[in-house]
């Protein structure tokens, strides 16, 4: 009796039993951001239209890759407007909508270099801005520099200051931050 | 659900009332009770007959007697001023004459018995929660009741989530064993609690050196016992009810237990409800800290002839646990962020049960059947099955409406098959020995739409072990070796794109031997000297483990060239006390770990789509850990005792010359414990005051952390309980108070130290009635 149970209690072990763990589906990351675009229109349709690209392949295991087509002028106004994409996916995903839709939940703020002014021109439903589209204006103390673009998660939009882009009080989780070297030719 | 069980334990409680029987009635109980620590007699030591409402005093040499006692059951209560109380269920069918024999309540500081507890003839360092002790602190979780041990302290991710530290050693290497059985889950997560309910145990243990062998699990560390108490012989229904309230946090708790032993079939059912809301510091609430908890336990014993018994125990343990809101960050910049403020991101005025993202979920069952077969008194075997299911979800604040899936879910299945053989060679010696077998599956959910932190893998350990040990005059000799074969079957998701899948196997032996010496000097003065060489297999997510750990604000690196850790580790104890009055002990330990392994920050920053983030390698070094546990205590009188307690510890990473992180800060306390001569009315009624000091943890290079150690720290507290015992039932009442200056501090081993203080003032009452 005492021997039958254990015999029962040992095929129940061994029947869990195996050597080889199955394949793990792999999951679908589809939260993954891979791609930051911010493409600056000048109003002034003669000049050059500049584009700001940082790319990675989304798995944290490398450094992305930055690059810049187009020189920014000084004295210059230009159109600012942010892209975020997932590029792991196909189609490629385009999380600029997301953020759209919660737009409650998210701000860019951008930490300019001398002679780089940045105004936000979106607003959320609460009249807060989101950073999207925005007005990038040089002057003439403008010689490049770094740009630092970065996107909060649940940041406090209405914090002292955050509303104008200050990014002190915002809190929240950095959900982009990337680092242009504007006009670095190397 | 809570109403039910209060309408069964009533039911209960009044069917137990009619129980009586009387026919001859002329029979006496005469007997004497004796001190357990001097075999001296005791004076005046209450004797009480439940049910009778007869009682006695025992005399100047111990002695009692009750006469005109009917033929029947009874329970005799016996109770006498500082020490535990002993319940004993007899039978009387004759003149019947008894030896009772006490323990003192503290004989030493409560939980300080460094060499074990006397009657357990051992050579092994253990430390004791007793359960009085379990249940007076009965808000308190697993790891927060262990680290009222000296030598033990706890790695917290705010209050409610706290493992334990054992002489520097946690996680991987500390086995915890719940009713005999190893605690599978995710034991790497330094944010991981154990998943036990201490309520439903009647004794923590933690024990370290030759004892535990006996145990399968990485033990390069010690070993925790968590040991529910056996179901009594007693045949009749017994119960308690254990309610407290926690003002900080405004937490609030039932425990209620029901037993009854029988020849045919014993049972005893536990159940735990917890609920606990924002906790709060000295000057503001850390929003969404809370934790709910319900767990049962059913335990089940059968006799099935003179030699074969059958014990069944099953249990579920259900938690959600609240993270600190404001240290979910993203980045780097986030995180200096965060360390540049006094009072954390998102800190509301408003106080909350609710448990929102952050926040774990975590289930854990058990199934255990042992089954014991006796040869004779000193000779039997045991075998045992268990198995246990560990799901734990994690959550995070995520985009896209996605909070409400987990970013983290494992779920972790282990079978258990143990057979023991225990017997004694001729008068002095005692030998045992086992082979174990282990089975995991660890199976993560794709529901996350995040790459796994860990892998996918399965894995089989077999293992074997003896010990055996030996009395001559003062000496016990101690000796002990395991031999564990572990294959680990690993299916990881590759971490560059395309994703495909590797697969991985290894296979590792694992040596472990034990050798102890115990010596008395004199009766009251006792050497225990232990030495054990132990070797450690690299963990799955030492090896494999990769992505970003947010918590921790870092990449965190697997190394798939790991090898086996080799620790040898001495202790060296010493016991004693001076007439009874003045207890004293030390434990002094080193422990030299060949290929330590440990997370390693790199020295380059990656540079990722959402900003710098350092990267943690698991690395290999040579490492030591040295410290001393000193403990003492003075009675001034039977009823006023004062206690110290000091741990010193210190790690060092051998190979580059620094100090090893997440080392407890060295810390002294004081108590002073007053027990109330108003023994006729109330029993056990003590008072006493705690001073805790903690040093700054200065053992640490400024580049090791992203914070400086935080600076010293004071608490003071208090503590508080009585007993009043009817005919048929006993009230237990006790309050305490922690950090009741409200001081505001910050603890090297919480990680919310980043972000918040710890928890300031809290006042806990208890009452507990048991029939």
């Amino acid at each position: 009796m005492k021997l039958k149970k254990l015999v029962i209690a040992m095929l129940v072990g061994l029947a869990f039993t195996s050597c080889q763990k199955d394949d793990p589906i792999i999951p679908n990351e589809e939260e993954v951001i891979t791609t930051v675009i911010y493409t600056l229109t000048p109003e002034v349709a003669a000049e050059e239209t500049v584009v700001l690209k940082y790319y990675s392949d989304g798995t944290n295991t490398n450094n992305g890759t930055y690059t810049q087509t187009g020189i920014i002028k000084k004295n210059t106004t230009y159109t600012g407007v942010l892209k975020v994409l997932n590029e792991t996916t196909d189609p490629v995903d385009d999380i600029t909508l997301e953020i759209k839709e919660e737009a409650l939940d998210h701000q860019f703020f951008f930490t300019k270099p001398q002679g780089v002014n940045i105004n936000y021109t979106d607003k959320d439903d609460n009249q807060h801005p989101i950073g999207l589209s925005t007005k990038f204006i040089t002057d003439n103390d403008f010689n490049g520099g770094d740009l630092t673009i970065t996107l909060r998660h649940q940041p406090n939009k209405s914090g002292a200051n955050v509303p104008e882009g200050d990014i002190t009080n915002a809190g929240g989780e950095t959900d982009v931050e990337v680092v242009f070297n504007l006009n670095d030719e190397k | 659900m809570r109403n039910k069980s209060y309408a069964l334990f009533v039911i209960l409680l009044i069917l137990n009332v009619i129980t009586t029987n009387a026919q001859k009635c002329n029979y006496s109980l005469s007997g004497v009770v004796i001190d357990s620590s001097n075999d001296k007699p005791i004076v005046g030591a209450s004797i009480y007959l439940e049910g009778l409402n007869k009682g006695t005093i025992s005399d100047f040499d111990g002695n009692f007697k009750i006469d005109s006692i009917c033929e029947g059951n009874y329970h005799l209560d016996i109770t006498h001023i500082g020490c535990e109380n002993n319940q004993q269920f007899i039978e009387i069918h004759d003149n019947t004459k008894i030896r009772i024999v006490m323990n003192h309540f503290v004989q030493m500081l409560d939980g300080v018995h460094l060499l074990g507890h006397k009657a357990e003839n051992t050579t092994q360092a253990a430390q004791n929660i007793s359960s009085k002790n379990i249940q007076n602190n009965a808000n308190e979780n697993l790891s927060n009741l262990l680290g009222t041990l000296t030598g033990v302290s706890t790695l917290k991710n705010g209050s409610g989530i706290a493992k334990p530290v054992i002489h520097g050693m946690y996680g991987n290497r500390v086995t915890i064993l719940n009713n005999g059985i190893a605690q599978s889950g995710q034991q790497w997560g330094n944010d991981h609690s154990p998943e036990i309910d201490p309520l439903i145990a009647n004794n923590i243990k933690v024990i370290k050196g030759v004892g535990a062998l006996e145990y399968q699990g990485s033990t390069l560390g010690a070993v925790v016992l968590v040991t529910p108490k056996d179901i009594s012989q007693d045949p009749h229904l017994h119960g308690a009810s254990n309610y407290f309230f926690q003002s900080n946090g405004l937490g609030n708790g039932l425990n209620l237990t029901l037993e009854k032993g029988a020849k045919s079939i014993a049972w005893k059912i536990n159940g735990t409800v917890k609920k606990i809301g924002d906790r709060k510091t000295a000057n503001y609430y850390l929003n969404n800290t809370g934790n709910h908890e319900a767990n049962l336990a059913l335990q089940l014993r059968k006799q099935f002839s003179e030699n074969w018994e059958t014990k069944i125990y099953a249990s579920t343990f259900n938690t959600e646990l609240g993270v600190l809101r404001g240290s979910h960050i993203g980045n780097l910049t986030d995180l200096t962020e965060a360390l540049q403020r006094e009072t954390p991101f998102f800190t509301e005025d408003s106080f909350s049960y609710n448990i929102e993202s952050p926040k774990q979920e975590v289930h854990h069952h058990l199934l255990k059947l042992l089954n014991t077969y006796k040869i004779s008194d000193d000779e039997f075997y045991t075998f045992t099955y268990a198995g246990q299911l560990n799901i734990r979800k994690e959550f995070d604040i995520r985009r896209g409406g996605r909070s409400d899936i987990p970013a983290l879910s494992l779920n972790q299945m282990t079978h258990f098959l143990e057979a023991k053989h225990q017997n004694k060679i001729g008068d002095d010696i005692e030998f045992k020995k086992g082979i174990q077998y282990t089975f995991t599956n660890n199976t993560n959910d794709s529901e996350t739409g995040i790459l796994p932190l860990i892998p996918d893998y399965l894995s089989h350990q077999i293992g074997a072990f003896a010990l055996l040990n030996k009395r001559i005059n003062r000496w016990m000799y101690e000796v002990g070796a395991r031999y564990n074969f572990t294959y680990q079957n690993v299916a990881a998701i590759s971490k560059t794109t395309p994703r495909t899948i590797i697969n991985y196997n290894n296979r590792f032996h694992n040596v472990n031997v034990s050798a102890g010496v115990r010596y008395r000097t004199l009766k009251q003065l006792h050497w225990a000297f232990n030495i054990g060489l132990a070797s450690r297999n690299p963990a799955i997510n030492e090896l494999y483990s990769n992505g970003l750990h947010q918590g921790v604000s870092g990449i965190e690196e697997g190394n798939v060239n790991l090898k086996q850790e080799n620790s040898i580790k001495t202790t060296l104890g010493l016991e004693g006390n001076v007439y009874q009055k003045w207890f004293f002990e030390t434990l002094l330990y080193y422990q030299y770990i060949k290929d330590y392994i440990y997370l390693n920050p790199q020295d380059e920053f990656r540079l990722t789509i959402r900003g710098a983030f350092p990267v943690f390698t698991y690395e290999q070094t040579n490492a030591q850990l040295f410290g001393l546990d000193l403990g003492t205590s003075y009675a001034f009188s039977d009823v006023l005792k004062m206690g110290a307690k000091y741990s010193f510890l210190q790690g060092d990473n051998l190979s580059e010359n620094i100090p090893l992180i997440n080392m407890a800060a060295n810390n002294a306390l004081l108590t002073l414990d007053y027990q109330l001569p108003i023994e006729n009315t109330f029993k056990n009624t003590s008072i006493g005051i705690e001073y805790h000091y903690v040093w700054k943890q200065n053992h640490l290079l400024t580049s090791q952390d992203y914070a400086p150690a935080p600076d010293a720290y004071q608490l003071l507290g208090f503590k508080f309980s009585t007993e009043k015992h009817f005919d048929k039932t006993k009230w237990y009442f006790y309050a305490k108070g922690n950090n009741l200056l409200n001081v505001a501090y910050r603890d090297y081993l919480n990680r919310l130290r980043y972000f918040a203080d710890d928890t300031g003032r809290s006042i806990t009452v208890g009452f507990r009635i048991s029939f």
